[in-house]
């Protein structure tokens, strides 16, 4: 399973996701959402009790207020 | 360059990777796949290539699963428009697709960027970086497979 696969997944479910903005959310491409919450912690302890088929991918989700600004660049 | 995924049985055919844009709140995002390794503790997650950033910044819940310790990492102070925040940068061990190198990753406590973000230094020099705003794609040539 390529990581691509996983961005392909995030492109074709991201409308469903912005439903849990500001929550984490633990997928795979075989099961989707495993796992969601607020905290992370929270989120992979509930991930190690579900067995999964596949490795799974971690990932925030932006709130439409973070994204309503460009993106601040880093700089040293 | 090819539409999918870059493996080819001609061993002169370049290999690259590319993402499709990701799609939020309207707006699309060149997001990648991206494993950050260290030590027993891994953890597979999405980032923002992001030109425009001088070095990478990850949300500090990264650093807590990856068990970093609070004073195991280099102080750097960072500019960013809501002012300077004081961040940790770590050696991490990063892998997209099957390129894998050490990277300087900063997390910061009282800084979550809305994106895991991974900015030019130390990890744009890996790679020869195309982004194709009208196709909505992110195409990354891996620059060890140009020797």
């Amino acid at each position: 399973m390529k990581g691509r696969d996983n961005i392909v997944w995030l492109c074709e479910n991201a409308r469903r996701l912005e439903q849990f903005a500001g929550q984490w959310v633990m997928f795979n491409t075989r099961e989707g959402v495993v796992s969601r919450g607020e905290s992370l912690q929270a989120v992979m302890k509930a991930c190690r009790r579900h067995k999964m088929k596949q490795d799974p991918f971690i990932f925030h989700v932006p709130s439409k207020d973070e994204l309503s600004s460009p993106i601040p660049a880093c700089k040293k | 360059m090819p539409t999918s995924q870059h493996y080819s049985s001609d061993p002169h055919h370049i290999r690259h990777y590319e993402f499709p844009y990701a799609r939020f709140h309207g707006k699309s995002y060149p997001l990648i796949p991206i494993k950050l390794k260290r030590g027993r503790y891994s953890v597979k997650t999405i980032a923002l290539l992001d030109s425009g950033a001088s070095i990478s910044v990850f949300r500090p819940e990264i650093a807590k699963a990856l068990h970093l310790p609070h004073n195991g990492s280099q102080p750097v102070r960072l500019g960013t428009p809501s002012g300077a925040v004081d961040i940790g940068v770590s050696q991490i061990e990063v892998s997209v697709e099957n390129t894998t190198f050490k990277a300087q990753i900063g997390f910061s406590r009282e800084y979550a960027a809305r994106f895991n973000i991974l900015g030019r230094e130390s990890f744009f020099p890996r790679f020869s970086i195309c982004f194709n705003e009208m196709m909505r794609t992110v195409y990354m040539l891996p620059l060890k497979n140009l020797r």
